[in-house]
């Protein structure tokens, strides 16, 4: 493995306090059937804060998501170290249905809404991990911030446009009256003005409810812009980490990973080691 | 799209068993229908005149009584097949239970009929809940093949059941009798069956509103997503298996008892594939579709039948191949028509009714 020339953008001894900590996660190692996706993450997401997880594709990002929902199971992965806790509560032996009821709620790569059912309906099924009442109240509460999911409650779930989809599988989410958010790829298929006003939302979901919120995201200027703190990881590994405002300035951050800055063409000596692994989704 | 003329506006009328006054309609209608078919296809002295089993299409109340039977074990089938997303070849085994457990309990021990299908019910969720262990790690074809051997294993137990208590010939049942009330005639059997798919269907359809009914639906389509949301998708896999054991086993009891007899040879392979064919054909995943799947299934054959029988064999082209090789000309002709059902409305039987419904909803804003 080839050391990084970069040093942390934030040195660790910076990180939040345990207390005020809603989600950890301390030097994870995941493989797929012996093969290593993870190398040893550690990442924090503070109470309330928005914490980016930026990177390349196959870079991570989704078996970490994963593996704080409790989902590795479902993908023949296994946690082979480290420790996952939530509000100091360790999480990484118990069941997804588990970890959900302990107000870790996650909206899926890909949505999966159930096409089936009416926009109510699942809406009624985000709610079954509540450990508190008022399902109701919050129904009302995230059809006032997503309307164009009131206009089509009846609806099938699969009728639903890209978007709508999207609204509806955060929606889903939201009812189970989470702690803590995982978002796993938002903009996925998006159109950039849809994803931004979904992003606007979640800001206000934010603001309103003190909800702590993991995103993953492709779009790594939106997420930046969205969270408060990031960490970008390459190879299973945690790259750089720092506050979304020091990490849109880091000029090699910026070259790398926020489309580059104009007039500049300083390539580290990692980017033109792997050209192929930054080429492809720079936004 | 044209609006609606029918809109609900508050969620008591929309969760409410009658949504609308022509709910009211169809329940009066069908209640007349299910009143008329004794008379019209049972002791048939029709204005005067008797007639036969097969001058009216073919069919009498004894296939009626069987095509219900078929009805309730479609139903339950489809709750692990088409709600929940689980093949299980296991079907014909749990209708073994049931009349296994029938026997015991009813011919031997000799318990009224109640609690015979209640026994019966419940060492169905057993074995049920059993077999359904390795829905939790096998999907698909693989879980398939598991309860392709639970299949042959229950058969297996049954004949040995079957020689240790009974003779090799098979299992006698009792009359079935509720208190006084002897169930011994054909019409009888037919309101006791219309009772036990009445229970079926609103237990079902309440069910199937329910959370835990969502949570079958949840666990087939995204089972990642449902786990994530908090399910607990083995159990609900368990669940299902519970629930479609239970109503098979009961069927599976009141079969034996309709039949009066019954051997290992009743529960081959071909009747699973028989209650697949009734389940796809009708509309995989809904209660309705699996209700007009088992009556095509069952009666539609005698209907060919009967259509088929009084040919001249000097007709030309069919009259030699109808008179010599009826059965099977009856089997293709059935197979090219589910062909064409499957070809035009891959949906099922069941999506003619929607676009009837939905036709009389929308009415009259758009055809």
């Amino acid at each position: 493995m080839q050391t990084v020339a970069v040093q942390p953008v934030n040195p660790p001894d910076k990180r939040p306090e345990q207390d005020t900590v809603a989600l950890a996660l301390q030097g994870v190692e995941v493989s797929y059937a012996g093969a290593p996706a993870l190398r040893g993450v550690t990442l924090t997401v503070p109470r309330g804060a928005a914490v980016a997880l930026l990177g390349a594709n196959g870079a991570g990002k989704t078996t970490t998501i994963r593996t704080i929902a409790g989902l590795l199971g479902l993908h023949s992965a296994r946690l082979t170290a480290g420790s996952v806790t939530t509000h100091g509560q360790s999480i990484e032996r118990l069941a997804s249905h588990e970890i959900a009821r302990l107000g870790i709620a996650h909206v899926p790569e890909g949505r999966l809404i159930f096409s089936g059912m009416s926009v109510e309906e699942n809406l009624r099924i985000g709610a079954t991990s509540r450990t508190t009442g008022g399902a109701t109240a919050t129904m009302e509460r995230v059809l006032e911030m997503f309307p164009v999911l009131r206009r089509r409650l009846r609806d099938a779930g699969g009728y639903l446009s890209g978007g709508e989809q999207q609204m509806l599988a955060i929606s889903r989410a939201l009812m189970a009256d989470p702690n803590v958010l995982l978002l796993d790829e938002v903009s996925l298929g998006l159109a950039p003005l849809i994803t931004r006003s979904i992003f606007e939302t979640l800001a206000e979901i934010r603001r309103e409810s003190g909800t702590s919120m993991l995103v993953v995201e492709q779009n790594a200027n939106l997420a930046l812009e969205f969270c408060d703190y990031a960490f970008i990881i390459e190879s299973g590994r945690v790259l750089y980490e720092g506050s979304a405002d020091d990490l849109r300035h880091d000029p090699q951050v910026r070259d790398l990973y926020l489309g580059g800055s104009s007039g500049e063409s300083a390539h580290t000596a990692t980017s033109r080691r792997r050209p192929s692994r930054t080429a492809g989704w720079l936004s | 799209m044209a609006q609606r003329s029918i809109m609900l506006t508050d969620y008591r009328r929309d969760g409410g068993l009658f949504q609308r006054r022509s709910s009211w309609v169809v329940v009066v209608v069908a209640v007349v229908g299910l009143l008329l078919v004794p008379a019209i296809f049972g002791d048939r002295y029709l204005f005067g005149h008797y007639f036969s089993n097969s001058e009216i299409l073919g069919f009498g109340l004894p296939q009626i009584n069987s095509a219900l039977i078929a009805v309730v074990g479609a139903i339950a089938l489809n709750v692990l097949v088409g709600f929940t997303g689980l093949v299980s070849l296991g079907h014909a085994a749990f209708l073994a239970v049931g009349a296994c457990t029938a026997a015991l309990a009813g011919t031997e021990w000799g318990w009224p009929l109640i609690p015979v299908l209640l026994l019966a019910g419940v060492v169905g969720i057993l074995v049920g809940v059993v077999v359904g262990l390795p829905s939790l790690r096998l999907r698909g074809l693989y879980l398939m093949l598991a309860t392709l051997a639970l299949h042959f294993i229950m058969l297996y137990i049954f004949l040995r059941f079957q020689l240790k208590f009974f003779t090799p010939a098979g299992l006698p049942f009792n009359t079935a009798s509720i208190g006084s009330f002897a169930v011994d005639t054909e019409k009888k059997w037919y309101w006791t069956l219309i009772v036990v798919l009445g229970l079926v269907l609103l237990g079902l359809r309440n069910l199937m509103k329910s959370r835990h009914g969502r949570s079958f639906i949840a666990a087939r389509d995204h089972d990642i997503a449902a786990s994530s949301l908090g399910m607990n998708v083995p159990r609900v896999r368990l669940a299902s298996f519970a629930v479609s054991s239970f109503i098979v086993s009961v069927i599976g009891a009141l079969y034996a008892y309709y039949l009066g007899h019954l051997s290992d040879t009743s529960f081959s392979l071909t009747l699973v594939i028989g209650y697949f064919a009734m389940v796809i054909i009708g509309g995989i995943g809904s209660t309705g579709g699996a209700v007009l799947g088992a009556l095509l299934w069952t009666l539609l054959p005698q209907v060919l039948t009967f259509a088929t029988t009084d040919v001249d064999p000097t007709t030309p082209v069919i009259g030699n191949m109808l008179t010599t090789y009826q059965g099977q000309t009856v089997s293709v002709v059935m197979g090219i028509l589910i062909i064409l059902i499957l070809r035009f409305r891959p949906e099922g039987l069941i999506s003619y009714w929607k676009a009837v419904v939905h036709a009389c909803r929308r009415w009259p804003y758009s055809p």
